[in-house]
């Protein structure tokens, strides 16, 4: 099947890696992740089942862990090889998120935003207050509430899943929502049309994104800009438009099956993602998210984002720019083979990436069930793209090393192929209408540390998938990861 | 005079597949011999005597009056309705042929002593022919069976208990196999109450699957033919070996692998009766091509499965994985081809299916036609009776005119039959030890000791025209059942020499963990109740042993059980005092920081640290107070040998502070506990596995969010240590259940994609009042408000957690400035338990009230308010009255007065 796809990647974009000639590069041992970013367990004791919902970092030692099974655990010496697990709440309905805010530890649960606090120190948390629980569920199995998150205004932002089957108390309104919850604890439904979206992450300069999972009127997971009364593809909870406290507008008809561009034209109000993960080669699964804010603690992406995948076990790496006012951007391999799917990722206070897992329900490569790993920067620097931007007429590359100036400068080094999806109720889309997008000419900046690519073929509204396997670094290596997909909304005016 | 007599109590025993007729069961000469000296004990007839003339069956011709036929009533003999199709025929010819001869237990006389030889025999084929058409003739089916269950079985036989009563080797078995079949083996084994009424053969309470390694064990003669050659079935279907385990792969991984069990699969499919996670399946055999060609099959499996056909790998669709498909092609000739495939599974869901497509066939599961497997093969023995109907009407009138009857059919004694009263005590007649040729007295199985006893009885028959002592009659159903054969009482009994290597169990315990408790004074130890539920119900404290506890039919008891309790002197009633405070005591000793009981005991269901001693939870179930009283003070004379430490020894007192020291208020304490049973608060320091579904509150409470049937998509369980439970709608703002015993299985909200609407785990569940429980009220013939709390402005506000981490569910009616908290405290009785909920109102106009129940039936008592046969309910705080409004249920209210109020509603069910 693997090999199959790299054929058929091969005859569409009419290329092969070119190979170096024998002896013209010394070629060291080829260097993997692993030598860049190391993965170390947080062992926790055997009879502790962490399926994790939510992560918070508290301090330079603690962590707090939301599991599926409504438990949040206190986690003291949390860097250490034995940290102290104590249970600080139970009886929470499938956490999904937690955040500190005003001394209080807020947490979404299926059916209400709220906040707990351990006001007398004891090392348990003395309740649970409802802070707002202005939305309803039916008895869903699906109906999940991800976050909260804070935006830069006060307001904790949640997303709500729809549920799938069975709704036994009731069909519920604002389900496929995102909700956003006053300082006062009411509510106000802000976006619609999200299908299954379980990441949630106010970026640092204040915007909110969230990531979405493929299946129906979702053609394959995608991050995008929650941007208040915007509608976001999918159908189900759009009735709830129409009611009072709604402030997002009802987007009309949605039609079935067309190209997601041309969806865009029919539906003013269909927000377009900022970067859409093709299906199976950025993973399966989109889940939390956060951006780089450690200073350059966990290497060379400052300001980028990296969001986890529930089924690959892995974490991708996602580099966002503004074009024509809206947030677009590309998305990179970054770290696979953590112990199974992720659904959330946070600082730890050394500047490690701490990934909290869960195999349940969805399954996922890995060979554990659940768990909590640390991913931590080696301090060497992985030969990389660091950054896709969108050109007039082409696209501008640049990387964490200088870069061998002739590898860069050929244009056989790089193939590039564009493609779309289309919005339609049936499970995910396949990559539609693709074609081939020429590379005229690479001009490398004399450092090596970049290259523009002139294309012909550039298509607005299409993901642009990137392979550059045939560049070198000065040093000689090949890149860690040689592809790239950037999601061309728009081509940025001359 | 001291003469040796066969232990008659085996006879009997051995009543299971004989009964008292044409029983083969016999297990060799090794059993034990009773020395007995008659006359020499107390000048009293022994049981074993008594017993011996009730098993032959002597009332029955010779018939008596009074309390003696009551007491020498004879055993009935075997039915033999149906005895055509459960014995072959020719076992039926040998047995009528040689009946006299010396089979212990087995007491058919041969009552052809006055035939001429050549007579005989023609009558005897004449009764063949009757009797072996009786119910159908003998079914010579061959059936499947694989060698694996054969060791099974043995084990079975030899560990549980069967090997103590029915110790006969190889010549028995070799005698069974020439007997009868499979199916009726297995029918005695799973349900001998039902196969022969009148047996005195216990059940085993074995499954199917044990009964049928049983059966084939003790048939395995019928698996060869005379030259000793196994015998072998071809049949449809595939050989399917089953395996547990977390297997990683279906190649390697099952190689050497050892199945659990082995039979014969239809096709290609999940095994019967697999477990959910963490197995593995093998399926070998032959699969038919129809046509010669190139055969695609697609294999469909959840994890991994494999396909082999003439050793060659087909399909490789191995490793963990989801329900999906991998297709193999190979090119076939038409004909048989040896076939495997296997499977294994890891966790979630599990799939098995080979479908095929080749010349003439389109895609298809592969139909179980297409299978065959040859599988060792039991025969039953024999040959088909070719019936003639004329000697099968001779046979019947032999039948009655010989007197089968009078044993067999209850029916009328034959001619010439002497009362019992007027019977010589002489060795003549059915008792002659050497009949001569012409008589056409019964001749019985008899040893000349056998002779003597019933002599001697007839020599002393007076003493047995009144009813024996109740100590007599304890002694006579033991000897009858064999009870004496597993336990000892009073010295007498239990394991020998010769059996003990027949009891296993858990060797930690030492021989406490394997050999059958003594029963000296057990009518003194074990309440009534129990008894009859150990006799009757088979029911059994000890799973670390490996010999069962058989489960006896009401008749063969004879009260047995009322009998011990009155002739040990046992005293169910002499409870101590309850309190809260002895709970809490005992729940203090029993626990970690106490004697640390856990250590080796279960608990409730819960195992022990180590050694899996008697569940503690059993106690009050079990025991008499009395005996357990004097048990915890001194457990080596109740229980010689017994490994349970004497904790309080005078002059020793570990716990001073406790109940004032006073070990007696100690030991009283530690059964109010116990006594509570499944609603005992588990002992602190029992270690529960939290990563199973199972969630059990041991010394804080557990709360548990989930979605709940009958209620709302958001409601919070709370489980208390003391075994009381709630159910708090979030959504309705409203304490909506309570129930006891186990808390909540939480595998519908914590297994795969969840979801699944939860329901209490224990029992006793009652439903609060639906709606608000709280609403403002102007008029006294007001209706209590409709519509959801959210409607009716009342929204949750938070659930805190107290001291012992209890919750207090918040709620507040921003409107009317009312906050309301709302708790539960579980309180124990020597009932059981019962709970206080606290409601605590602040804020109000005095227009507020509490409706704390609702029933058509509700009723004012003394001290409160009952539903009778149901719930008792007393309140404290507001006041409380009866609200009754013509077609409505009567409500329990209680006005709450402006400012707030605390109101605590006990409510006992």
């Amino acid at each position: 099947m693997v090999m199959a796809l790299l054929l058929s990647c091969a005859i569409l974009f009419g290329l092969g890696a070119p190979v170096p000639e024998a002896g013209a590069l010394a070629a060291p041992p080829a260097p993997v992740e692993a030598s860049y970013y190391r993965l170390v367990d947080l062992n926790a004791p055997e009879d502790v089942v962490l399926e994790v919902g939510g992560l918070l970092v508290e301090g330079d030692s603690v962590v707090y862990a939301a599991t599926r099974r409504g438990e949040i655990w206190k986690i003291d010496d949390a860097y250490s090889d034995a940290p102290l697990f104590s249970l600080w709440i139970d009886g929470l309905q499938e956490p999904l998120g937690l955040l500190a805010h005003e001394g209080w530890i807020y947490t979404a649960q299926r059916g209400e935003l709220s906040r707990l606090r351990d006001a007398d120190s004891d090392g348990r948390a003395d309740g649970v207050e409802t802070f707002c629980d202005d939305w309803r569920i039916s008895g869903n199995y699906h109906e999940y509430a991800f976050g909260p998150r804070l935006d830069h205004d006060g307001n904790f932002w949640v997303t709500l899943n729809r549920p799938f089957g069975d709704q036994p108390f009731g069909r519920a309104e604002f389900r496929g929502w995102a909700v956003r919850i006053t300082p006062s604890g009411k509510m106000e439904p802000v976006c619609s049309g999200l299908r299954s979206p379980c990441g949630v992450e106010v970026a640092p300069w204040g915007d909110v994104f969230y990531t979405d999972n493929q299946g129906e009127w979702c053609p394959t997971n995608k991050l995008s800009h929650l941007r208040p009364g915007s509608f976001y593809g999918h159908p189900m909870g759009i009735e709830s438009c129409r009611r009072e406290e709604s402030l997002a507008a009802h987007p009309g008809e949605i039609p079935d099956g067309l190209p997601i561009g041309e969806a865009a034209k029919k539906i003013p109000l269909l927000k377009l993602p900022a970067v859409w993960f093709p299906y199976d080669k950025m993973g399966k699964s989109a889940a939390g998210l956060v951006w780089d804010t450690t200073g350059g603690r966990f290497g060379p992406f400052g300001g980028q984002c990296f969001v986890a995948d529930q089924h690959d076990a892995s974490v991708m790496r996602v580099f966002l720019e503004k074009v024509g006012g809206e947030w677009q951007g590309a998305c990179f391999p970054f770290r696979e083979g953590f112990g199974c799917g992720i659904t959330r990722v946070a600082w730890g206070a050394d500047g490690s990436l701490i990934a909290g897992m869960t195999n349940r329900g969805w399954g996922s490569l890995g060979n554990r069930p659940f768990g909590i790993q640390r991913l931590e920067w080696t301090g060497e620097v992985p030969t990389e793209i660091a950054t896709m931007e969108a050109l007039p007429g082409g696209f501008r590359l640049t990387f964490t090393q200088p870069m061998d100036l002739a590898t860069l400068r050929s244009v056989k080094s790089y193939s590039l192929g564009s493609y779309t999806y289309r919005l339609h109720e049936p499970y995910g889309s396949p990559e539609i209408d693709r074609a081939n997008v020429i590379i005229t000419k690479a001009h490398p900046s004399a450092d090596g540390r970049s290259v523009d690519l002139s294309c012909l073929g550039q298509r607005a509204g299409y993901v642009h998938e990137l392979r550059a396997e045939g560049l070198r670094s000065e040093a000689g290596l090949p890149l860690l990861h040689p592809d790239a997909y950037y999601t061309l909304n728009a081509i940025p005016p001359q | 005079m001291g003469v040796a007599v066969p232990r008659p109590s085996l006879l009997l025993l051995t009543a299971c597949l004989c009964a008292l007729c044409l029983g083969l069961l016999w297990f060799g000469g090794s059993g034990p011999q009773l020395a007995l000296a008659i006359g020499d004990r107390d000048d009293t007839i022994p049981v074993e005597v008594e017993n011996a003339v009730r098993a032959n069956g002597c009332l029955a011709c010779h018939r008596a009056e009074g309390i003696i036929a009551e007491r020498l009533a004879p055993v009935p003999a075997r039915s033999l309705h149906a005895i055509g199709k459960r014995l072959a025929p020719e076992y039926l010819r040998q047995f009528l042929s040689a009946s006299h001869e010396d089979r212990i237990g087995v007491t058919m006389p041969d009552l052809f002593g006055g035939f001429p030889p050549a007579e005989r025999t023609e009558v005897i084929e004449d009764l063949v022919h009757y009797l072996g058409t009786r119910g159908g003739l003998f079914d010579l089916t061959p059936i499947a069976a694989s060698p694996h269950e054969v060791d099974v079985g043995r084990e079975l036989f030899e560990t549980i208990g069967c090997k103590v009563c029915h110790d006969g080797g190889n010549d028995w078995r070799a005698q069974l196999a020439q007997k009868t079949n499979f199916r009726y083996v297995g029918e005695i084994l799973r349900h001998p109450e039902r196969a022969i009424p009148s047996g005195h053969m216990p059940s085993m309470g074995l499954t199917e699957d044990e009964a049928r390694s049983i059966s084939l064990f003790l048939l395995e003669d019928q698996s060869r033919d005379a030259a000793g050659q196994s015998l072998v079935l071809e049949v449809a279907g595939l050989r399917e070996s089953y395996f547990e385990g977390a297997f990683p792969d279906c190649g390697p991984a099952l190689e050497d692998a050892t199945p659990v069990r082995v039979g014969v699969g239809e096709r290609v499919g999940l095994p019967e009766g697999h477990r959910e996670d963490y197995f593995a399946v093998a399926l070998d055999g032959e699969i038919h091509i129809p046509a010669s060609g190139r055969w695609e099959f697609t294999l469909f499996s959840d994890d991994g499965s494999r396909l082999w056909i003439d050793e060659k790998e087909i399909v490789n669709h191995d490793g963990l994985h989801g329900p999906t498909i991998k297709i193999g092609a190979v090119e076939l000739a038409e004909g048989w081809h040896r076939v495997r495939v296997t499977m294994f599974e890891h966790g979630g869901g599990q799939e098995l299916k080979l479908h095929w497509s080749g010349p003439g066939t389109s895609l298809e599961e592969v139909p179980g036609s297409a299978f065959r497997v040859r599988t060792s093969a039991y025969q039953p023995p024999g040959e088909k009776l070719a019936v003639n109907r004329d000697r099968r009407a001779r046979g019947q009138s032999h039948y009655i005119q010989l007197g089968c009857a009078a044993c067999h059919d209850r029916g009328m004694a034959p001619d010439g039959a002497r009362s019992f009263a007027t019977l010589p005590a002489e060795p003549a007649g059915c008792l002659d030890p050497s009949p001569s040729g012409g008589s056409r007295a019964p001749r019985f199985p008899m040893s000349d000791v056998e002779i003597g006893g019933i002599l001697a009885l007839l020599e002393r028959r007076a003493e047995f025209e009144v009813l024996p002592t109740e100590e007599r009659a304890v002694n006579l159903v033991f000897d009858r059942l064999g009870c004496d054969g597993c336990h000892a009482r009073d010295g007498v009994g239990g394991p020998t020499d010769q059996t003990q290597h027949l009891f296993t169990g858990t060797a930690e315990l030492g021989d406490e963990g394997r050999l059958p408790p003594d029963l000296t004074g057990i009518g003194a130890k074990l309440k009534l109740s129990w008894l009859e539920r150990v006799l009757l119900e088979g029911a059994s404290v000890r799973p670390y042993m490996t010999t069962r506890m058989p489960i006896y039919a009401q008749n063969h008891i004879e009260g047995l059980a009322k009998r011990l309790h009155r002739v040990d002197g046992g005293n169910d009633h002499d409870v101590p005092p309850f309190s809260d405070e002895a709970v809490a005591a005992g729940r203090f000793l029993a626990g970690g920081e106490g004697f640390r009981c856990i250590d080796c005991h279960d608990f409730a269901g819960h195992r022990s640290l180590g050694e899996p001693a008697i569940d503690l939870a059993t106690v009050g179930e079990r025991l008499q107070p009395g005996w357990y009283r004097e048990y915890m003070l001194d457990p080596q004379s109740m229980r010689p040998g017994t490994r349970m430490p004497a904790f309080w020894t005078p002059g020793l007192d570990l716990f001073p502070d406790l109940l004032g020291g006073n070990g007696g208020a100690q030991i009283d304490a530690t059964w109010s506990y116990l006594a509570l049973g499944e609603s005992a608060p588990l002992p602190s320091g029992l270690v529960v596995d939290r990563r199973t579904y199972d969630l059990i509150p041991v010394d804080e409470p557990i709360l548990f969010g989930a979605f709940f049937e009958g209620l709302s998509g958001r409601v919070v369980c709370c489980g208390y240590p003391e075994r009381i439970s709630i159910a708090y709608d979030v959504e309705h703002t409203r304490l909506a259940k309570v129930w006891r015993g186990r808390f909540m299985n939480a595998r519908g909200t914590w297994e795969g994609r969840a979801g699944q609407l939860e329901t209490p785990e224990g029992s006793a569940a009652i439903d609060f009042p639906a709606g608000d429980a709280i609403a403002k009220i102007r008029r006294e013939s007001e209706k209590w408000p409709k519509g959801t709390s959210r409607e009716n402005g009342w929204r949750q506000r938070a659930i805190d957690r107290d001291s012992e981490r209890r919750p207090v569910f918040r709620r507040e009616h921003a409107e009317w400035g009312v906050t309301v908290e709302e708790s539960i405290t579980p309180r124990y009785s020597a009932e059981g338990s019962s709970i206080v909920r606290t409601v605590k109102v602040t804020g109000g106009d005095g227009s507020l009230m509490f409706r704390a129940w609702i029933d058509p039936e509700l009723v004012r008592t003394d001290d409160g308010f009952e539903v009778p046969h149901g719930p008792k309910i007393r309140i404290q705080g507001g006041e409380a009255g009866l609200h009754l409004v013509f077609g409505f249920p009567t409500e329990l209210r209680v006005a709450i007065p402006a400012g707030g109020a605390t109101i605590e509603v006990e409510v006992q069910w």
